[in-house]
């Protein structure tokens, strides 16, 4: 190959590389500038765990123990006891160590009563990993400061401006739409 | 020779239970059969012993053939089968990593995921996943040693706790 | 992983011992090579593995069935749900569930998205070792919109934790079937630019063409699969030789280059990814809007006792898993045959020989993944 057709080898492959660049910078960008601009995640989105309290205050979960058992990274740890009057159990203790969790999203697939349910809260960067041994509490509250969650069973469920929680309407629903907007269970029994 | 084995056909492979004198012998017979490439080489506690298991296939009519031999706890000695397939070199050396395995005529056995001054073999089944030897576990008498047969397959436990659940 | 390095030959002063790894940059991960150069020839070079190892598979014997699939995504931890399907086709076999036809187009969908996701990485960090930095910033673009739409069905990006026996987890959402044909318009226009940044390329050329030759009967006995052994000209794809999901329905080939170069190796992946754009749009037409997603599998997964061997072709080779079961809900042993474990293990025969700066781009055509390597 002579020098001449080098040269004309480097500054096409330039003259391209060149090209290519300017084609992109026009292009708007699928990334976003995120501490200004809040992303907007799908629902079904498994970024973080919540507990989900019924709108009278009273306790959804049913202290099955599915989820520990369903738990691949062994991070659930509930502890009961039989509720004295009435039937059922009471939780003693419900904690979810969000560190070594993988957040796979299995304990809520096996929640009967979507107790359990995946948020899209991912700002949980913190200097210190025990704030994230996440108890009862703590899991309650991310529920609370939620405005909508996914649970397999219901579907994403809302809070809506006074508090109740509510089915969302069928264009937030992630696929299985026929599964999720069959009428609603029994939750509360 | 008549080699020491057992054929039978589970899906669509023949797997050969072989007797571990007879391992190379019949590998040698499997290569010049035309299996060419090989898939994998597993090592699995039994709790008789060991066991081998190498799987390979033949490029050209796409039939699979799985062979395994099985050794005692005591003597884990295997040929190795690297110069037939150098592709098993790893998988040999990983089955010796993790179960002790030993390859006679492997050019480099040494561990390769783990540390070489790592001192106990993690998937045997006496190791907990935490690395710690389970107390009372003890391995189960050979079936019948003379003459050879393969261990049976593993057996469910009995009584498995904390079944079904209470979602009442 | 060994702390040993390579003794110096007596009498060889003229060779130098060169620790590559396990935190340089061009190798993907934690790989360590131990080379010994004599200028800026390799001499030797000795392989090691095992920084990033887990012991996946002590663990999955401590798991239940359902539990185990989580773990298989981090293996290869770039190609998402194509880990999760050896160990669900192997468990559907000896449980002997149906898998709805829909639910197998959906999967194969799922597997053919991260294929092109996992090459774009590819194609991105290959690009990034030669010296162009662009390229790096165009695909993860790309994969940005693979990731984005699998996050709207599967609910998570990287590892969804989406198979599972007998079908899928979810359905998908609705836009998938629109947001996918939208992604393949995108992606047949970014392919031309691909081929001119990265096949047409001139330094591309210099830096690969003749460098690196794995012969074919090197790469059949060395156990290689995947882009690296079709581009020595073997046609073997665990696709076509043992069909699974819906890939017996749609149409593709097989791209093989009988060069066995490095350059080989960036073109057939080139062509998969022209071939996966191909199966993706056929099953665009053939999957049905609606319909069931999930065949009917037990709610306790026991299988009875026995063993099973099923690989399927991930986006660097054969991904196999042997489970044994010993008719308990915890598989009695999973063991994992990663692909790129196996194409690895030919790091010595291609790397001595070549040149110092020829095994960067040796290492980038052979696309390791450390996750699924040491597992």
């Amino acid at each position: 190959m002579s020098l001449l057709q080098e040269v004309w080898q480097a500054v096409k492959a330039i003259g391209t590389g060149m090209a290519t660049v300017h084609k992109r910078v026009y292009e708007e960008a699928p990334t976003e500038f995120y501490p200004y601009v809040k992303p907007d995640l799908p629902p079904v989105s498994v970024q973080s765990l919540a507990l989900v309290e019924n709108e009278d205050g009273s306790e959804r979960c049913i202290v099955c123990l599915q989820c520990e058992r369903a738990c691949p990274a062994q991070v659930i740890t509930i502890e009961r006891h039989r509720n004295p009057e009435g039937k059922g159990f009471l939780i003693d203790r419900f904690d979810i160590d969000l560190v070594n969790c993988m957040y796979c999203a299995a304990c809520v697939e096996a929640c009967p009563v979507s107790s359990i349910v995946t948020i899209q809260d991912f700002e949980m960067s913190t200097y210190d990993l025990r704030t994230l041994r996440a108890d009862i509490d703590f899991l309650h509250e991310q529920a609370r400061n939620s405005r909508q969650w996914y649970s397999p069973k219901f579907g994403v469920e809302i809070r809506t401006e006074d508090g109740r929680i509510e089915k969302a309407p069928p264009e937030m629903q992630p696929g299985g739409l026929a599964e999720i907007l069959k009428p609603a269970e029994e939750v509360d029994s | 020779m008549e080699l020491r084995l057992k054929q039978e056909r589970l899906f669509d492979e023949d797997i050969y239970t072989v007797h571990p004198e007879d391992y190379r012998a019949l590998c040698e017979k499997l290569k010049a059969d035309g299996f060419d490439f090989p898939r994998a080489v597993s090592g699995i506690d039994t709790g008789y012993g060991l066991r081998v298991t190498l799987h390979l296939t033949r490029l050209h009519d796409r039939a699979k053939v799985t062979v395994r031999t099985d050794v005692r706890y005591e003597n884990p000695v295997v040929a190795s089968v690297t110069d037939l397939w150098p592709g098993v070199e790893w998988y040999e050396r990983e089955a010796y990593d993790m179960l002790g395995v030993r390859f006679s005529g492997h050019p480099d056995l040494r561990r390769i995921l783990l540390e070489d001054e790592w001192e106990l073999h993690p998937l045997l089944k006496r190791y907990d996943t935490g690395g710690y030897p389970i107390p009372g576990w003890e391995p189960k008498a050979w079936p019948d040693p003379d003459p050879w047969t393969p261990p049976p397959p593993p057996e469910p436990e009995a009584g498995e706790a904390g079944e079904g659940g209470e979602a009442s | 992983m060994s702390t040993m390095n390579l003794e110096p030959v007596p009498g060889r002063t003229d060779e130098m011992i060169v620790n590559m790894g396990p935190q340089h940059p061009a190798t993907h991960g934690v790989l360590r090579v131990v080379l010994g150069l004599e200028g800026e020839r390799i001499t030797r070079a000795v392989p090691h593995i095992g920084y990033l190892h887990r012991n996946h598979e002590k663990i999955e014997e401590a798991r239940t069935y359902p539990m185990v699939i989580p773990y298989t995504d981090r293996m290869d931890y770039v190609s998402g749900t194509q880990n999760e399907l050896p160990f669900v086709l192997a468990i559907e076999d000896m449980l002997g569930v149906e898998v709805p036809d829909r639910a197998r187009k959906i999967r194969t969908m799922f597997f053919e998205l991260f294929r092109l996701a996992s090459h774009l990485v590819w194609m991105g960090t290959a690009m990034l070792d030669l010296g162009a930095i662009s390229p790096f910033l165009y695909t993860f673009w790309d994969r940005e919109i693979i990731l984005g739409i699998v996050e709207k069905t599967a609910g998570a990006r990287m590892l969804p934790n989406y198979y599972t026996f007998g079908g899928v987890r979810r359905d998908v959402h609705p836009d998938f079937f629109k947001e996918v044909a939208d992604l393949l318009d995108h992606l047949e226009r970014r392919m031309v630019d691909y081929e001119h940044l990265v096949l047409e390329s001139p330094v591309v050329h210099a830096r690969t063409i003749g460098v690196g030759v794995l012969s074919k009967e090197r790469a059949i006995a060395r156990g290689v699969s995947g882009p690296v052994l079709r581009a020595s000209g073997v046609a073997y794809d665990v696709r076509k030789a043992f069909p699974y999901d819906a890939y017996p329905d749609v149409e593709f080939e097989i791209p093989t280059s009988p060069d066995g170069d490095t350059y080989a190796r960036f073109w057939v992946r080139f062509q998969e990814m022209y071939q996966s754009i191909r199966i993706l749009r056929q099953l665009l037409e053939l999957t049905p809007k609606t319909g069931p997603f999930k065949g009917k599998a037990p709610a306790r997964i026991k299988p009875p006792a026995g063993e099973r061997y099923r690989a399927v072709e991930n986006s660097r080779g054969e991904l196999g898993v042997f489970v044994i079961s010993d008719g308990t809900d915890k598989p009695y042993r999973v063991k994992h045959r990663g692909a790129a474990f196996s194409n690895l293990q030919i790091i010595p025969d291609l790397f001595i020989g070549a040149k110092f700066s020829d095994a960067i781009a040796i290492l980038s055509s052979l696309d390791p993944v450390f996750g699924e390597i040491d597992r």
